[in-house]
């Protein structure tokens, strides 16, 4: 498959669309306001061009949801973003969630489809059960043959190509078994994934600041630009940028949440960070016209701060799109 | 934390690095693996081999511990505690083999290690816990409201811990809730909460039911058709429940609008002192009241219901034929023409095929 003509649009800036945002979002006068629908290069008719909503919230069999979802589809190009298939789990994915995975790709024709590098389940004590959460994997040989597999069980599945999020992740499976050793990098585990299933990369920019700082790198800016410098630039499909709370202005709760711990967590519970800024005028020099995305996830603002967040992506993206040589430009169009 | 500590977790992970780097090609390395695979391979086959029982102890150990679950040896041959003692002795490895100025260096590091390990479980199981309230408040909303965000919070947690999730999805996790409010002697004071814990799961059970289309126009065939072969195709997630506490009516204080404002104070009160009433009647009750759901629409409706209706809606669900249902309605004493014309106009029943 070939990821590059599939997973990537011209230049588009999205938001994740939240439950709080729905009716806003949905609303009459939002989809017909003539300043928020100014038409952009690309002739898409809304500020924001697409938006981003988890699959799973859209699994249920009928109701509300099922609904809702069409409407959404219906009034803004989709990504649809999944959080539940695991598919770094040495347990393959079940045959009736990808089957509703699948449905929900089939009857909503998103532009971007996208999952996670991760794993999520395991069987203890004789039963599977899942942790609900994006749990990290270890970059070998073994880890790379388990995600390649189900990424293309999901991609015959759906019949097209995925887009893999790199994670934030608070250990290293070596810690917990010392023979789970990498045996690749983060980025050369990425690189091969894609090679191998024919998929191709989300980038989230915040996931790879957070790791750096909690791993207290001196420069982490620069460790990650030096990364980003050796990925190849056309795997990479789609770019997240989020904030994270600052524990010094967190309510108790999200103190607590924080467990007490130095660890600065991936909650998406704030405008997106200066650092994600600066990092992502030097990621769109390298990766010219990826669809974007903001996402927030916790302590959700107003609607309208949300759309601020995708002007100032769009603003910095159309600066970079100006200072690129065209032809680069139009290569990844 | 210092930046002591700081410069220690910088150079633990470039020394677990290189350590793990000198293992692939340290010969007492590879012979200390041998057991785990097959003498005669290819050290690369082994390697690989060794790769997959070790990703799946450490996938394994993982959820193990974020459900905070002693696993049972599972795995072949006791491999999860065989990797960590290998683990353990890799480390008294590492540590011995540094001067002593390092050595010290060294075992803050590893406590460090140790300390960073926890620390990160600790998210994980955090995230879970703090997921799986959010999902619970979702799916059993009048619970919450009936005992408040901080004892819901509390009620959560223990269940978190005693219910491990099996699902994929949170929204298909809880239906044990109810029989496990019913065992919480803390709860005593609410003896309902289970029925409404119950109430809720099957609200929210109903309301992802497949849909359905609404198709009046076949009801026509009940005067042409033979009705002893046409069946009531029934409202999405239509069910009876009985219910000996009053729980319609607790949804109704913790949910309708008008109650929660300031000009439905009385009408709150009203509804209060009849709630109280019928608490303080089930215990003398012999049987319990009949609740029908279903879904007309969107949102899940509900309504008591007499033990004669409850009866045909069950005759209804069964997919018997229109014969035996109106048969059901005659025995009851039901008026037929008033029934119907209720149950289709509320969407009770969709079609007739």
């Amino acid at each position: 498959m070939n990821s590059k003509s599939h997973t990537k649009p011209n230049s588009l800036i999205g938001v994740g669309l939240r439950h709080s945002h729905y009716s806003e979002a949905l609303s009459a006068e939002t989809l017909e306001n003539d300043v928020l629908n100014a038409q952009n290069e690309s002739g898409t008719k809304h500020n924001i061009d697409f938006v981003e909503v988890h699959a799973e919230n859209f699994f249920a069999a009928g109701g509300a949801s099922r609904a809702l979802i069409q409407d959404i589809a219906q009034a803004y190009p989709l990504s649809l973003h999944g959080t539940s298939l695991g598919l770094g789990s040495t347990l393959s994915v079940p045959v009736d969630i990808l089957q509703q995975f699948a449905k929900l790709v089939k009857s909503t024709e998103p532009i971007l489809v996208s999952e996670h590098l991760c794993f999520n389940r395991a069987e203890v004590n004789g039963v599977v059960l899942h942790s609900g959460d994006l749990l990290p994997i270890p970059y070998n040989t073994d880890s790379l043959q388990t995600i390649v597999a189900n990424i293309h069980q999901v991609q015959e599945s759906i019949q097209r190509p995925l887009l893999i999020e790199n994670l934030s992740a608070y250990i290293t499976p070596s810690q917990l078994v010392a023979l789970t050793k990498d045996d690749m990098t983060e980025f050369e585990f990425l690189a091969s994934m894609c090679e191998a299933a024919g998929c191709g990369i989300l980038l989230d920019l915040n996931n790879l600041i957070i790791n750096e700082l909690n791993r207290k790198t001196a420069n982490p800016l620069e460790l990650i630009k030096q990364r980003l410098d050796a990925l190849p630039a056309h795997i990479v499909g789609e770019i997240h940028l989020a904030g994270y709370t600052d524990k010094s202005s967190a309510s108790p709760k999200a103190i607590n949440q924080a467990n007490q711990s130095h660890f600065i967590i991936d909650d998406h519970g704030a405008p997106v960070s200066q650092q994600c800024w600066q990092l992502y005028q030097y990621a769109l020099q390298k990766f010219p016209g990826t669809p974007t995305l903001v996402e927030w996830d916790t302590q959700i603002p107003e609607w309208s701060v949300l759309l601020n967040e995708a002007d100032k992506a769009r603003s910095i993206a159309e600066q970079i799109a100006v200072n690129i040589e065209t032809p680069s430009l139009a290569s990844h169009r | 934390m210092s930046k002591k500590d700081e410069v220690a977790i910088d150079s633990s992970d470039e020394h677990e690095s290189n350590r793990l780097g000198d293992h692939k090609g340290d010969p007492a390395d590879s012979h200390k693996e041998q057991p785990l695979g097959n003498d005669q391979s290819n050290p690369l086959d082994n390697e690989q081999g060794n790769q997959v029982t070790a990703n799946k102890a450490y996938q394994h150990q993982l959820v193990a511990k974020i459900f905070n679950m002693q696993p049972r040896v599972s795995l072949e041959n006791g491999t999860a505690e065989r990797f960590q003692a290998e683990l353990e002795t890799e480390t008294n490895r590492d540590v011995n083999d540094q001067t002593d100025t390092q050595t010290n260096y060294q075992t803050d590091t590893q406590n460090n290690i140790q300390t960073d390990t926890q620390t990160g479980l600790n998210v994980y199981t955090n995230n879970f816990i703090e997921n799986g309230i959010r999902a619970l408040s979702i799916t059993f909303p009048t619970v919450e409201g009936l005992i408040g965000e901080d004892s819901f919070r509390v009620l959560s947690r223990k269940f978190l811990r005693h219910e491990a999730k099996a699902s994929f999805d949170w929204a298909e996790y809880g239906i044990t809730l109810p029989t496990f409010i019913e065992g919480q002697e803390a709860l005593e004071t609410y003896p309902f909460l289970s029925e409404v814990a119950e109430l809720d799961w099957t609200i929210h059970c109903v309301q992802r039911e497949t849909d359905k289309k609404f198709q009046p126009a076949t009801f026509a065939s009940l005067e042409s058709g033979d009705t002893n072969a046409l069946r009531f195709i029934a409202a999405p997630g239509l069910q009876t429940r009985n219910f000996w506490f009053p729980v319609a009516y607790l949804y109704q204080l913790i949910h309708e609008p008008y109650l929660q404002s300031e000009e439905g104070m009385l009408a709150r009160k009203a509804l209060l002192k009849k709630i109280t009433e019928l608490i303080n009647n089930a215990i003398n009750m012999t049987t319990p009241r009949s609740l029908v759901l279903w879904r007309a629409e969107y949102k899940a409706q509900f309504e008591y219901v007499s033990d004669a209706e409850a009866d045909v809606i069950q005759k209804i669900n069964a997919h018997a034929s229109v014969d035996v249902v109106i048969e059901t309605i005659g025995t009851h004493n039901i008026d037929l023409v008033e029934w119907l014309t209720k149950a289709i106009s509320n969407k009770l029943i969709f079609a007739v095929a």
